[in-house]
């Protein structure tokens, strides 16, 4: 065991931070630390113009095979530029769904026309994706999908629902789960579509958060087209290239979660010194405690990494939601203590400190991604062997 | 950057769980429990002599092995599994630390002893003590007093030793609740002691020493919480109600989803320490490991007689010897409360960078 980046993983980190001090000056300085999970809304076309700067450096795409325009790095050296880049308080990635996401489905599972024609502009950042799985009716229970696709006239025609659908009202395209045949059930009968949201057929509504933003949106789809080769894997075969496309959300990016927690706990013990309630003793072992599970969470990260080889399904890759987004909840609350009688005080603008934000928004880590009840089925029934109910 | 374990890591550990689970098989802790002894010397000698797990840690010009943390970590956690009575934690973790942290002359003669597996060695502390020629006072809820060859004595700004066959020492065992753990009692009368090191800086080392051992307290901690999940599993998967097995209930899953969770976060936070043990963040690193491993068992050991229903409260079931160890191991080297508060110590200090 041996927690030291080699030397030329050291060298790559310093190549990020240098290009992130050059580049992350000017007009972006005023996203930097913006745009994260539950601040999606800020700044949008500016953090899509940012994406395009990224992808001309060529820090796009940095985990995919070079006949792609990949750079084939190391899992290591994404986790480095991810934490790099959270360390730099780089915007939250409008792209990060069609990189991390669909490109990988599309590398393995997708036919070389799809690849041609998706993968190029993922990597310059000038086409952006959303993800529509979830459904009024099918959120835990995902396989209860009812949204319909027909195939007609050489065209893909859809109808139904989709909801809690990240950047929907930011994305070009959204790859979606449908039911393609007549009266399948479940895992059956589906299909893994991609299709365009510039369209009459599709109609997207934010929905308003307890934060007062709108992060998720209800996505609704009416005689909804899209051209027939935008299947990916075959009909019936949707809820496999579905699961392909989960099992990518894994890895990369952790390290630069954790880095974006570690931004937060800062500015909390900041705020615990300003209000003096870093001198209260059950605020410091609240504070030590999440300093520790930062801690612990990166060494989770590393564990799963392993060798370096491949990631493994090990037990600390399955506790790895359940324990972060819990975390993330408790480090909410503690913000709030911290803030003291401020806590409750939103400024005249209506905009919610930092702290606030984080608070409410982080409401939803729990839930969204497979709820902790759901995390807790699946290593109970997977990682332990416990029999389904 | 490579996160798992070296062949001959691995190597190590298996050896030590195979020689535990013959241990175990020989009836384990019960057959000492039952006839009142605190280890069997011929066990002892297999493992630290013939097997040289005494000097594991110790430098190989001390006779040791030279090891470090990260072997010292596997070997605890298979130790605490199956609750392994033996002078090693004592020995090998505590006396080590402390001899090799404060280094010396006298220090060095103790460690090739104890790298030989000729000595048994112990530490404690106590603030009522008289010294000038001779040594007298007291110290209480000595580990392994009983059967310690030597005991370390920290007195103020100095650390002796005293030989536990010297006059005007005398040891009385402590009945303690955690029953597979010694304890015992020492009072020392105008006792003959060696001087091991005397140091203004003496209370840093020593912290660090604690810090070193605490890190393999914790691995003992992951060990006996992960027996317990294992029994728990299997318990649960065979006992039947409502005419189906109690782990197929949600509110039965969900608990030992929980504790896998708590478990693998302890886990990690022990393989870091120890990975961590020879920077100067050590202190930080210990203090993570032992507040979250010596919480994990301690929550670990409660739901798993809860899990077991009736039975978990019995004495016929094992799980009440890891429940007392587990309740014990909370403030032996220190408290949670303890550690997190270092931990808070250096993030006022230093920020949440170090």
């Amino acid at each position: 065991m041996n927690l030291d980046f080699t030397p030329s993983d050291e060298a790559f980190r310093v190549e990020v931070a240098d290009w992130l001090k050059t580049n992350l000056t000017g007009q972006y300085e005023q996203v930097r630390y913006r745009g994260g999970p539950g601040d999606d809304e800020a700044f949008v076309e500016l953090r899509k113009k940012w994406e395009k700067v990224l992808g001309q450096a060529g820090w796009i795409g940095l985990g995919w095979p070079e006949e792609y325009g990949g750079k084939n790095l190391s899992l290591s050296q994404q986790m480095i530029f991810n934490e790099e880049y959270a360390r730099a308080g780089g915007p939250g990635r409008a792209g990060h769904i069609g990189e991390t996401l669909l490109a990988p489905t599309l590398i393995s599972l997708g036919t070389s026309k799809q690849k041609e024609r998706f993968l190029p502009k993922i990597r310059k950042g000038e086409e952006f994706w959303c993800q529509g799985y979830s459904e009024p009716n099918a959120g835990s229970d995902l396989a209860n999908i009812s949204t319909r696709a027909s195939l007609e006239n050489g065209k893909w025609i859809i109808n139904g629902q989709k909801i809690w659908t990240s950047l929907a009202r930011d994305a070009d395209w959204c790859f979606l789960i449908a039911r393609a045949v007549l009266e399948s059930k479940r895992r059956e009968g589906l299909v893994y579509l991609l299709v365009p949201l510039n369209q009459s057929g599709v109609t997207i509504r934010p929905i308003v958060q307890m934060t007062g933003s709108s992060e998720f949106n209800e996505v609704f789809f009416d005689n909804a087209v899209t051209d027939a080769d935008n299947i990916v894997g075959e009909v019936g075969g949707g809820w496999k290239v579905a699961m392909a496309t989960l099992s990518f959300e894994r890895g990369a990016s952790t390290l630069g979660q954790q880095m974006q927690f570690k931004n937060e706990l800062k500015l909390i013990v900041e705020e615990a010194k300003r209000t003096g309630a870093m001198q209260n003793p059950i605020i410091r072992q609240k504070i030590a405690k999440a300093w520790g599970g930062l801690k612990i969470m990166r060494m989770n990260a590393l564990r799963m990494l392993g060798d370096g080889k491949a990631p493994k399904l090990g037990r600390e890759a399955y506790i790895s939601k359940l324990y972060w987004a819990t975390w993330h909840r408790d480090l909410g609350e503690l913000a709030m203590e911290v803030m003291g009688d401020e806590a409750e005080r939103i400024s005249n603008d209506g905009e919610l400190h930092r702290l606030q934000k984080l608070f409410l928004f982080s409401r939803a880590d729990t839930i969204y991604a497979g709820t902790n009840q759901i995390q807790r089925n699946i290593i109970a029934e997977r990682a332990l062997g416990l029999p389904r109910d | 950057m490579d996160a798992s374990f070296t062949e001959d890591q691995l190597l190590i550990r298996e050896t030590v769980a195979s020689f535990l689970a013959d241990w175990k098989k020989a009836g384990g802790y019960r057959a000492l429990i039952d006839s009142s002894l605190k280890f069997d010397r011929d066990v002892w000698r297999k493992f630290a002599v013939d097997l040289g797990f005494s000097g594991l840690t110790i430098p190989i010009s001390l006779g040791g092995s030279g090891l470090g943390a990260i072997e010292r970590v596997l070997v605890a956690e298979e130790m605490g599994k199956v609750l392994f009575m033996s002078p090693y934690f004592a020995t090998c973790v505590m006396a080590t630390d402390l001899l090799q942290t404060t280094g010396g002359k006298v220090a060095d003669l103790y460690l090739a002893q104890i790298a030989k597996g000729l000595r048994t060695a112990t530490v404690t502390k106590t603030d009522t003590y008289a010294i000038s020629n001779t040594f007298s006072g007291k110290a209480e809820n000595v580990i392994d007093g009983e059967n310690s060859n030597v005991i370390l004595v920290v007195a103020g700004e100095r650390i002796i030793a005293i030989d536990a066959k010297e006059k005007g020492l005398s040891v009385s065992p402590v009945n303690s609740m955690d029953q597979t753990r010694s304890l015992a009692d020492i009072n020392f009368e105008n006792t003959k002691y060696t001087m091991v090191c005397t140091d203004t800086n003496l209370s840093n080392k020593i912290e660090t020493a604690r810090a070193n051992s605490a890190i393999t307290l914790a691995a003992e901690q992951v060990g006996g919480a992960e027996a317990l999940l294992g029994i728990t599993i299997s318990y649960i998967k065979e006992r039947k109600q409502f005419g189906r097995v109690i782990g197929s209930f949600q509110s039965i899953k969900h608990r030992c989803a929980d504790m896998m969770t708590a478990i693998e976060e302890a886990r990690s936070a022990v393989y870091l320490a120890a990975a961590k043990s020879k920077t100067d963040e050590m202190i930080e690193y210990a203090a993570i490991a032992k507040s979250v491993a010596s919480e994990t068992f301690f929550k670990v050991a409660g739901d798993a007689i809860q899990l077991h229903g009736g039975v978990g409260v019995t004495w016929e079931y094992d799980l009440h010897f890891y429940f007392k160890r587990a309740r014990a191991g909370l403030s032996l080297l220190g408290t949670p409360e303890y550690w997190r508060e270092k931990i808070a110590e250096s993030i006022e200090h230093y920020g949440v960078e170090k």
